[in-house]
This record gives structure tokens, sequence and C-alpha cells, in this order.
């Protein structure tokens, strides 16, 4: 393997390149410069590491680099399997073994500008940053910075399928090499590392989680962090869901689930283990709790066709796992006697339950329909099942199953043909061979069960790709990497935004009640890292809606997050957006005003207020309707949001009913409208000030009063109609501080800048009194 | 409302994913300074204009009269009357549109460019719609190898100079038979469907269009400054270029042009695609002063300098084949090379060539008279980035040239203008199957050929006016720091361009009397 090469050359295309820095500003190692006279961007081939970040960036393809990145070869992690398969329940993958490798290993690191392993990671772990500190040698820095994105990170570093998430998304590997091993680097920080956990002060929010697998684990731990009150009912005697018996020992210890709930614990999370709580009785545990998070998972085994199969018992291989397990645990199985197991399926469970057979001293014969080439198969699970005895055929399914002698079944396995990845394999009549079994194991696959899906009929959510890529991620260059046999010629960048857009969904509660549903419960089966981003994700949008202290009452406490939604033909609605999006943002930190083109219903989970800003489409003073766009929007919305919605127009003659009809669309979204305007073209004046009042008066939180005088403090002018916010404790707020600011007066005779301050807020505060008098 | 500066609100969607972009490299005061333009001459802060330019179908519409005059061309010179002066193909093609052509890049700039139906309708293909916008297109998307992309505009110049070669040829713009001018206009359709199909977004205008290098020369002296950022500052914060990669509401440029650094017209199709899409509102269409794409530009552009010299020897060599000796040394030619007729491909690409580089050899003679030893730079590179001493000069003195060369190639047209216009009336009528072959519009003539010489002289003193006054500022600017006895360089950078004005009004008056 020969990583390092010199003949870097690197062709910007002059003619094409107009100097918009886009490489220029991501480039890892500072290759890049700007040629001021000509506007174009050089590259200095002796400091190019050709990691191929600017080729994929550039937004005219102006930039050709030819060869591989000079980097390091990557540091292999050592794997151990056992010398004597039977009755092993020792961890297979090891991991690195010492400082040197890890140190070798993280400083493959390029520590992009716009690190594309970050997005391809599904919870976002800070990677680079994480690295950098491991290189240091700084575990417990490296560990506080993967609290921020995950719970557990030495669980995702041993499970995670990483050749197509962060690895696969490496810089390195979009450029064809070797990515960056961060799963080990990862798994070294997290078993080295020691935490201290600081239980926060309650702040009163109660919060349920149902089900103890990872997505509830994600979603207790920042809802714990964050000051509220999280139990975790799991309906097992033991806690950790698909984490304790989905995934054996020797893949992922007992002990490092145990460390897990141990932290929980230590943040004060209450786990109710043997607690069923059955989906249709959410309701009732909402009454007891302020939130209910569902982190069932998705349970329902795909059933295998086969001819025969009512004359036969199949086992799920979640059973014959949890079994296996606890069998191999307490010694309890005769390695004589192991099972002889027909598993349908080649994918992670299949690969587990096989391996767990032969660990019971069975045999195991995997079958997959699918062909080799397109089969999901893990290479690394697979050629460890393969060491360990486990026959794996592909092309290959059952197509009769019958009774046998002595309880056991006879399988009849056929042949398939699949051309092409996305076609549906085709099964033949030509026999591959008769085998006789003790157990045929379903391994397929799950879906959503019976009861959730009535539930909850929206679900589960579709991992979508949108029909624009966002914007974000399509600069990054995640989606231009190159073929690689690492990350299986997966699409990585397609993969992790599908992904993520699911995570984004999380963030809305599924009912009216407040329950929230993550994990495979939402999505359908996925990953142990996706569900625990999830659950996370459930908790940021609750804690960041409401901000910590309003845990008591449910209530803002924090000035909202406003997204400005316009739809403009020519301009006139887009200002008076804007100016209504500047008015705004004097009084709280976030105000994002966008095209309604670039807004989707999942965006709505980060905001509390939403202004739908429209222009009047229709015949000039007939069948007037807001524009087309806009309704599509609103029709979209997912129900439930809890954002607040204000309203206007702009029109020329007349709006009509324009207003109304955005109101109703959004009413029939549980969408509470609380102010709305329509403002005419000839509006030449101070603005919308009273649709202004109202948003502040429905939308800010009473306590607010700050934000406001920190913006009248800062401007010059003071002018009333611009104040947003509940006036009552305005006009407290501002008695206060004016009386604060006269005392200092009083202590300094001088004309100090406090003191005009203080006449400002003074006329601020007669005009405030005004305007409640007489609204404009 | 009162606004508060610096803006608080965020434009573009925020990232899920905290990204530590380094800090791009901000342009030096002086670097934009003469080309930036005052936001007063931002057309797009009047409602109706931005309104206009939103609207995903105003380009569109632009196109489509076009479209539909050149499909009745393509169709009529087949199926319409023979004779050339009352065939609608040929009276309307090069009695009014090559001229109006002419009369819209040198006032306006690349404004064909953004009603043109040729590319507009390959267009349409490419991206499967009309106007809507979509995210797939058809085609195998090629990006153009650098190996040809280094060469520029002066590809397109080597198009022109093909197609001219065989418009002479076939007497297509003479106008000969006009099933001649419908084949010639369905070529370029059919070469245009062609490149679109095969190369990404709008290769085929951007290098190989017969007109681009002629319009983004001679555009130069429009008024049209294009598509133009508002703001620097947010344009190189953008972190999505929506202008370029092509967002929600518009498609990346399809010229290859940035707003955020754009110093010329030269690039700028026009096509509205960087206002639509900029998330910021960040992209306003401008208007300048005339030769202000000339003048201003800090980089100067090789391939545009190339192709400025040999579009000036082509339309040298256009005025020069009437005269005696010409026609004497073509039917000499022809003979020894048994070439059919007239123009002799070698003494047509030797004229066209030997002038172009005739003209870049005064100009280094120029150079070795007045340039300082110690300001010689050279830097190696590409076609496109190399710096000689010879381009120090040859760049800019040739933008210089740019009216005269642009003035030459209107004046030109003017004698089909003036003497045959009318008939294009008759020709319309011909459609409607009235016989005006009769009618005296056919051989009515607005202007003598006196007046026509008289007007093309006039023409030719405005393109040398304009090339004084170029001469001079970009003298000022760039050629003055170069040069010892900067009075004495000035007064002959000045008298060339003086000298090669006088030589095309003196040859429109021999072209007139050899006629």
């Amino acid at each position: 393997m020969t990583m390092i090469q010199d003949s870097t050359q690197v062709t910007v295309l002059r003619d094409r390149c107009a100097g918009c820095e886009e490489c220029l500003v991501r480039c890892p190692v500072e290759a890049i410069s700007l040629d001021e006279a000509t506007w174009t961007v050089s590259v200095d081939n002796e400091v190019c590491i050709a990691c191929h970040q600017c080729e994929r960036t550039c937004p005219f393809s102006a930039i050709v680099v030819e060869g591989a990145p000079k980097v390091a070869p990557r540091t292999e992690s050592h794997e151990e399997l056992p010398a004597q398969v039977v009755g092993s329940l020792s961890e297979v993958r090891l991991g690195f073994l010492s400082e040197e490798e890890l140190v070798a290993e993280a400083s493959r690191c390029l520590d992009c500008p716009d690190p594309t392993c970050m997005r391809g990671c599904p919870t976002h772990n800070n990677i680079p940053t994480f690295i950098a500190l491991a290189r240091e040698l700084d575990f417990n820095g490296a560990r506080r910075v993967l609290l921020e994105t995950s719970a557990m990170p030495e669980v995702c570093s041993r499970v995670c399928d990483s050749a197509i998430q962060c690895e696969g998304s490496c810089s390195l590997a979009l450029a064809g090499d070797k990515p960056v091993a961060v799963h080990e680097i990862e798994r070294y920080i997290a078993d080295h590392a020691h935490l201290e956990l600081v239980r926060p002060e309650e702040a009163g929010l109660t919060v349920a989680c149902v089900g103890s697998g990872p997505a509830s684990i994600g979603a207790a731990e920042v809802f714990a962090r964050g000051g509220a009150k999280v139990t975790i009912f799991e309906k097992a005697q033991v806690s950790g869901g698909l984490l304790r018996f989905g995934i054996p020992e020797f893949t992922l210890p007992g002990h490092i689930v145990d460390g897990v709930f141990d932290r929980l614990e230590r943040l004060g999370v209450e786990v109710v283990n043997g607690y069923d709580v059955p989906i249709s009785s959410l309701a009732e545990l909402k009454s007891q709790f302020d939130l209910v998070v569902v982190g069932a998972g998705a349970t329902a085994p795909i059933p295998a066709p086969a001819k025969g199969k009512d004359s036969v018992s199949f086992t799920e291989a979640n059973d014959f796992l949890e079994e296996a397990q606890k069998a191999l645990e307490s010694g309890s199985f005769d390695s004589a006697r192991g099972p002889q197991l027909l598993v349908l399926g080649a994918g992670n469970t299949a690969m587990d339950v096989a391996r767990l057979s032969r660990r019971l001293g069975g045999t195991a014969v995997c079958v997959d329909w699918m062909d080799r080439r397109f089969s999901v198969v893990r290479p690394d699970e697979l050629q460890d099942a393969v060491s360990e005895g486990v026959e794996v055929l592909f092309g290959v399914t059952v197509s009769e199953v019958m009774p046998a002698d002595d309880g056991r079944i006879t399988c009849t396995l056929v042949k398939t043909v699949q051309k092409e990845a996305t076609s549906r394999p085709t099964v033949t009549a030509q026999v591959e061979r008769v085998i006789t079994v003790d157990k045929v194991v379903q391994a397929l696959g799950f879906r959503l069960t019976d009861e959730v899906r009535s539930e909850f009929p929206s679900l589960p959510v579709a991992k979508s790709m949108p029909v624009l890529a966002d914007r974000h991620w399509t600069a990054s260059g995640i989606f231009a990497g190159v073929d690689n046999e690492f990350s299986r010629n997966t699409k990585v960048g397609e993969l992790a935004l599908k992904r993520d857009r699911a995570r984004q969904a999380a963030g809305f509660p599924m009912n009216a009640d407040g329950v929230y549903v993550a994990g495979d419960a939402l999505v359908g089966p996925s990953t142990v890292v996706e569900a625990m981003a999830h659950g996370r994700r459930v908790a940021t949008a609750v804690l960041g809606q409401r901000g910590r202290l309003a845990a008591s009452s449910l209530g803002r406490v924090r000035a909202p997050r406003v997204l400005v939604v316009y739809e403009s033909l020519g301009g006139t609605t887009k200002g008076w957006a804007l100016a209504v999006a500047e008015g705004l943002a004097n009084f709280t930190d976030t105000v994002v005003a966008l095209p309604v083109d670039q807004v989707e219903a999942i965006m709505l989970a980060s905001y509390d207020l939403v202004i739908f800003a429209t222009w009047v489409d229709g015949m000039v003073v007939a069948k007037q309707s807001p524009g087309s766009a806009m309704l599509e929007l609103i029709d979209s919305l997912v129900p439930h949001t809890q954002v607040l919605a204000g309203v206007m127009c702009t029109f020329q003659f007349d709006p009509g009913s324009t207003l109304k009809i955005m109101e109703e669309h959004l009413a029939a979204k549980d969408i509470r409208t609380i102010a709305s305007v329509a403002i005419s073209h000839r509006e030449k004046g101070s603005g919308p000030a009273a649709f202004m009042r109202e948003i502040g008066e429905g939308a800010w939180p009473a306590l607010d009063a700050n934000g406001v005088l920190k913006h009248l403090l800062e401007r010059s002018s003071t002018d009333a109609s611009e104040v947003v916010g509940p006036r009552e404790e305005l006009l407290e707020a501002l008695v206060k501080r004016i009386s604060e600011r006269k005392a200092v007066e009083g202590a300094d005779f001088r004309l100090t800048e406090v003191q005009r301050q203080a006449t400002e807020l003074q006329s601020t505060l007669d005009g405030l009194r005004r305007l409640r008098k007489i609204p404009s | 409302m009162t606004k508060v500066e610096p803006s608080k609100v965020i434009k573009v969607a925020p990232d899920v994913v905290s990204v530590r972009l380094r800090k791009p490299i901000r342009p030096g005061e002086l670097r934009f300074k003469d080309s930036d333009l005052p936001a007063k001459n931002n057309v797009a802060r009047f409602p109706l204009v931005s309104r206009i330019l939103h609207a995903r179908s105003t380009q569109f519409l632009l196109i489509l009269p076009n479209q539909i005059i050149f499909w009745m061309v393509i169709f009529l010179g087949f199926l319409g009357v023979v004779d050339p002066q009352i065939n609608f193909a040929t009276a309307i093609t090069w009695y009014l549109w090559f001229c109006l052509v002419f009369v819209m890049m040198a006032v306006i700039g690349r404004a064909w460019c953004s009603m043109c139906p040729f590319g507009g309708f390959a267009e349409w293909i490419q991206r499967k719609t009309f106007f809507k916008r979509t995210q797939k297109a058809l085609g195998l998307g090629i990006k153009l190898p650098e190996s040809w992309a280094q060469w520029g505009f002066v590809l397109s110049v080597g198009t022109f100079l093909l197609l001219t070669f065989i418009e002479e040829f076939f007497n297509i713009a003479g106008p000969g038979t006009p099933h001649y001018t419908s084949l010639m206009v369905l070529g370029i359709v059919v070469t245009a469907v062609t490149f679109f199909l095969v190369f990404e977004r709008r290769t085929f205008c951007r290098y190989f269009c017969p007109l681009s290098a002629l319009i983004g020369s001679v555009g130069s002296m429009g008024t049209a400054a294009g598509f133009r950022t508002n703001d620097r500052e947010v344009c190189q914060a953008c972190t999505t270029k929506d202008c370029m990669r092509g967002g929600s509401s518009g498609f990346g440029c399809p010229w290859y042009t940035w707003p955020g650094s754009a110093e010329s017209n030269s690039a700028c199709g026009l096509c509205t695609e960087c206002y639509k899409g900029c998330p910021s509102g960040n992209v306003g269409l401008y208007v300048q002063k005339p030769l202000t794409s000339i003048i201003a530009p800090h980089r100067r552009r090789a391939d545009l300098a190339w192709s400025i010299v040999l579009l000036w020897g082509l339309v040298v060599f256009q005025q020069v084949n009437v005269t005696t000796p010409y026609v004497s040394l073509d039917n000499y030619l022809n003979r020894i090379t048994g070439w059919p007729n007239y123009p002799n491909p070698i003494d047509y690409t030797v004229i066209i060539l030997a002038i172009g580089f005739l003209t870049a050899g005064i100009f280094e003679l120029y150079r070795r008279a007045f340039m300082v030893k110690e300001m010689e730079v050279t830097a190696p590179g590409s076609f496109i980035e190399k710096v000689t001493p010879f381009r120090q000069m040859f760049l800019p003195l040739s933008y210089a040239l740019i009216p005269v060369m642009g003035m030459d190639y209107f004046a030109r047209q003017l004698p089909k203008f003036f003497q045959h216009v009318p008939a294009l009336i008759p020709a319309i009528a011909e459609i409607f199957g009235v016989n005006a072959k009769n009618w005296s519009l056919v051989s009515y003539r607005l202007l003598s050929v006196q007046g026509i010489i008289n007007v093309q002289d006039g023409v030719m003193a405005l393109g040398m006016l304009a090339s004084i006054y170029a001469t001079i500022k970009i003298f000022d600017r760039e050629i003055a720091p170069l040069v010892h006895n900067r009075v004495a360089a000035k007064v002959t950078a000045i008298g060339i361009m003086v000298a090669f004005a006088a030589i095309s009004g003196w040859l429109y008056v021999i072209m007139q009397a050899a006629n």
C-alpha cells in the first residue's frame, strides 16, 4: 500500500475561475492563494496534499487535481478472532492498542475547514476537533467534545458502519483513498477518558421515555443535562433494548452498555425496567409527564416468503439472539448439540445470529437473495463470520420448507438472478441445495409494529432526498466524491442528507399532546447512532423552543426564534418582509428571512415564530389569494409544529380574503395566527407598527424586557412604535431602569451618556403609554 | 421601519453542521474601484424592473419572438420565393437582423444573447423546460477540457471565421439563394443543440458561438454592465454560491460568471439567473457609461485581446476583398489550387491572420519603443494566464482598439440596411401570398451611395473618437507606469488608433468605388 506520492498536479482552469474563493476557504493546508490582479486562484503544488476538496467544491469545476492524497498510510486497528469460537464471549474488534497507534492515525486527519465527515456522521460529531485533542492525548477534552453530540461514543465507535458514515465522508475517502480511522480514535477516547458529569439543577420539566434503546438514551441524556427529570420505561427486565440483546457480546460487551446507563443515572435519569407501556396508552403516561418520547424501535420482523412455511415454525432473529446470549453468559448450553441454523438474510442481524450459533457449537448457513455485488452485508462482518465457520450464500433464497424428523426442517434453496443494484432479484427454479436444519431464523429486517402504525398513521418518516439538496451540503463537496471501495461505492453524501432530514423531522411532536417519536419507531429500521441522534433532536428541539427555565410552565422564556418566509413577485412583499425581519431582529437573536422556495416543512422545528408574507395573487380586485407556493408550503406543514404564526400580504388595490385564507390553512395545521396585516403598495409610512406590536404581545415572553432595553440603549433613536414585546412588562422594566439611571445621574453632576440614555428612555416610556391608548 | 445596520437578519438558510471556513481574501481598495458601479446605476432597484427580472418567464418571452422569426426563416428560405430580395428569410436576416445585432452589442452589450433563439432553443432542450427551474439537465453535461477552454473567445473567433468563409463562399449574406440562409440558420441550431447536449451549461455560447467573441468584445462598449454584486462582502461571505451552483429559484450561471467578481460585461449573458438565484437578494442589474467595460477591467484577458485583432483582421479583409489587387490575387490562387471560386481559403486565412498579427506587431513595436526594461514581467503559464512583456502592452492596447473594430463591423452592415431594408415589407407581404415583387419598396433606397459612405465614415469617426478616449484612459492607468517619455508614448498610442480608423474609413471609399 503506497499512499504517499509526490506527483500532485493541480490545474486551475483560469478561463473559468471566477475568484469566488470557495476552494480557498475550504483548503485544509492553505495551499491556495488568490492572485488579486486576475482575481483567480493559484495552487501551490508543493503544499497541496491532493485531498481534492477544492476540485469537489468549485462551483464552476475550474480546478483539476491529479494524484492521490499525500498522507501517511492508515493505521489499521486490531482484531482478534477467538481461537476457540465455541463458548467465546470475548470482544473481536479491539481497536487501537497504544497511544502511538492513536497518534499516528490522528495525524492523518487534515482538520478540514468544511469537514464532510461531520455531515456524514448521523449525529454530527465534531470529528476534527476531537481528533485534534486526541492527538495531543487530551482524552478528557476530546470526550467533552463528543459529549456535545453523542450520548454513547463508546457504543457508536463499536457498532456503527463507519465506512458509509463518517469515514466514508472523510475528505480522503471522497478522494478515493482510505479515510482516517475516525471510529478507532473515537473508541480510544471513549475508553480512556474520565468524564466528570455534573448533575444539573432541576428545572421542573418531566419527561418519560418509552423504551431504553438508543433513541431514549439520546433523548434522556440531553433532557437530563437540561435539567429535566427523565424516567425511562423498559418492558424487559434489563435496560438497553437493542444494545443489550440485539448486538452480541463479542461486538458490544455488556459492561459498555452498563457504563452508558451509569452515566444516565448520575445525571438523575431514572430507569424503570419490567414496565411495559402500550403505545395505545400513551395518553395516560402523558397525563403524568410533561412530555413523552417514544423510542420503542421497529420490532415487527419482515416475514420470509416460502412455500410450506405454515407447516413449520420460523424463529425470529431477536428471540434467538436474546436466548443465545443468555445461554452463552450463563454457560447453559450443550456445545456438542449446538443449533444447526438456516439464517434468512445477510445483514448485521443475520451475521450476529450465525456467529452466535457457532459460539453455541452449532452451524449456520446464511442465504441472501441479493447478488454478492449488491448485498448490504458489511465486508468486515462477512469476513469475520466466514473466518468463524459461517457459510454465506449470495444469490440464493429458500423456496420451500417442510417438516422433517425430530422437529427439524427441510429447506429447499434455489438460486436467484439480480442484474442491477436497484432491481429486485428474480427467483429461479434452479435448486442450489436441500438442507435440513434445527431452526430457520428470519433476519430479513424489521418494520414498525401495527400498534405504532395505528397510533401514528403518518409513520414511518421517509428518508428522502430533496429535489434540490441543501446548498451547504452541496458546497461542502460531499456529493462529489469518487467511487471508493472502502465505502463500498456508496453515495455517502446522499445517504447522509437523507438521514439528516429524518433526524430533523424528529423535532416535531407526533400529536397535540406533545408525544414525540424517535429512532426506528420514527423511520423504520435504521442504526444505533441514527436512533440516538433522533432522541437528541427531540430534546434539543424541545429545550430550544422553551428554554430550560420554562420547564415548569412549558411557556417560552426566551425571545422566539423567528423565521420570515416570503413569496414576492416583484420585490414589494420581500421588501416589507425584510423590514419586519429587521424590526424583529432588534429583539431576538435569531431572525432568518427566506424566500418561500427555500423553506421546507422540516425546517420549522427550529423556529418558534413564523411570519408568512405573500403577494396577493388573483385578478387584481377579484379572486384574490395568497401566492401558490406559500399555500403549498403551509399545506405541507407537519401538524403540531407548535409554532406561532404572523401573516402579512402586500396588495395593489384590494387584498380580498388573502389573509383569511392563510389563517384558515394554518389553522388546519393547528397553527395559531397571532397577528395579521395587509399592506398597500402605496404604503410609505413607518410600516406595520400595529402588526409588530401584536406579534410582540403574542410571541415574546413576558420576562424578556432585557432585549428591548438593550436595543433601546444601543440605538440613537427611541421610536416607541418599533418596540416589540408585552407592554405592561416593558413599562415596568423601563421605569425600573430609568430610576436606576437617574440614581447614577444623581451621583454624577456632569451630563453623561447615561443621562442622555435615561432621557431617551423616558421619552420612549411616554411613547409606550401613548401607544397603549391610541393604537395606530 | 427603521433599518438596523449592519443587518442582523440571516438571509441564507442556516447550516445544520457547523463549519470553520477560512476567511476569504478581501480585495484591496483599488481592485474593483474602476469597475464597481454606484447603487443608483442598479436598475433592479425599481420595483417594476425587479418584478420582471424575478419572473422566470422573462427570458422565455424575450426568446420567443426571435424563435418564431428564425423558424420562419428556416421554413420560408426553402418554401418562399426564390428572389432573395423579397424572400422573408434573406430580407430579415441580412437587411435587418445582422445590423440590429451590431446596434444592440454596441449600445447595450450582450442583449442579443439574452434573446438568442439558437442558444435559447438548445437550452430549452437541455433544461427540459421553457422557463421553469428544473434540477436535472438532459445530456452528458461534460466540462470543456482545459486544453480547449484555455483558448476562451479565440475558439469563437475560429468558428466565426469558418462561418464567414462559408457565407462568403456560398454568397449567403449577399444575399444569394434563400435556402442557403435557411441551411445556415438550421446548421447553427443543430450545432447549438448538439453542444448543449454534450457539454454543460452554455459551453456553446461561451466558447463556440460564432458571435460570442464579437459580442463579448464589441459589447464592451455597451451600457449594460450586466448583473453585478450589490455588496461584495455579502457575496464573499456567502457559503452556498447559488448564483454559481444554481439554487432553488435560479440556475447556476450558464456563462461561468460570478457577480461577485465581474468587472466587465463581456461574459454576462444577461440571462437573469444569478439575480433570481441569489438567496440574499444581493445581485443587481447595472448600467454603465459607454466604454466602461473596455476601460475599467483590471484583468485584461489574452483570449479577448487576440480575438480583437483577429476580428479586426476579418473586417479589414471584408473591405479589402472588393479591391482589384485582391480579386487578381484570389483568381490567381484559385487557378493554381483548383479552388472553384471566391474566396480562396489560402488568401482568406493568410490575409486575416496577417492583419491580426500585423496589428499585434505594431503594438509590439510600440512596446519596444517606449517600454522601460525594468517594468518587464515574465510569468509562465497556459495561453490564458502567462505574462510576457509583449502582453503587458498588447492586452491594454488591443482593448483600446475595440471601438474602431466594432464600428468597422457596424459600418460594414450599413449599405445593406440603407439600400435594402424597405424590401422587408414586400418580403413580409409575400408570406401572405401577395405578389409584391413589383412594389416600389423593393428597390427603394433609404440613402444614396455617397450618403452611405458619409454615414460609414461618420461611424468610423465615432469609433475613432471612442478609441482615442479609451486609449487615453487605459494609458493613464496601465501603460503610463510602464513607459518612458510618457507624452510621446501617449500621442503615439492615440496616433495608432487614429491611423487604424482612418485606414478603415478610407477603405469604405475604395469599396464603394470598386462596387
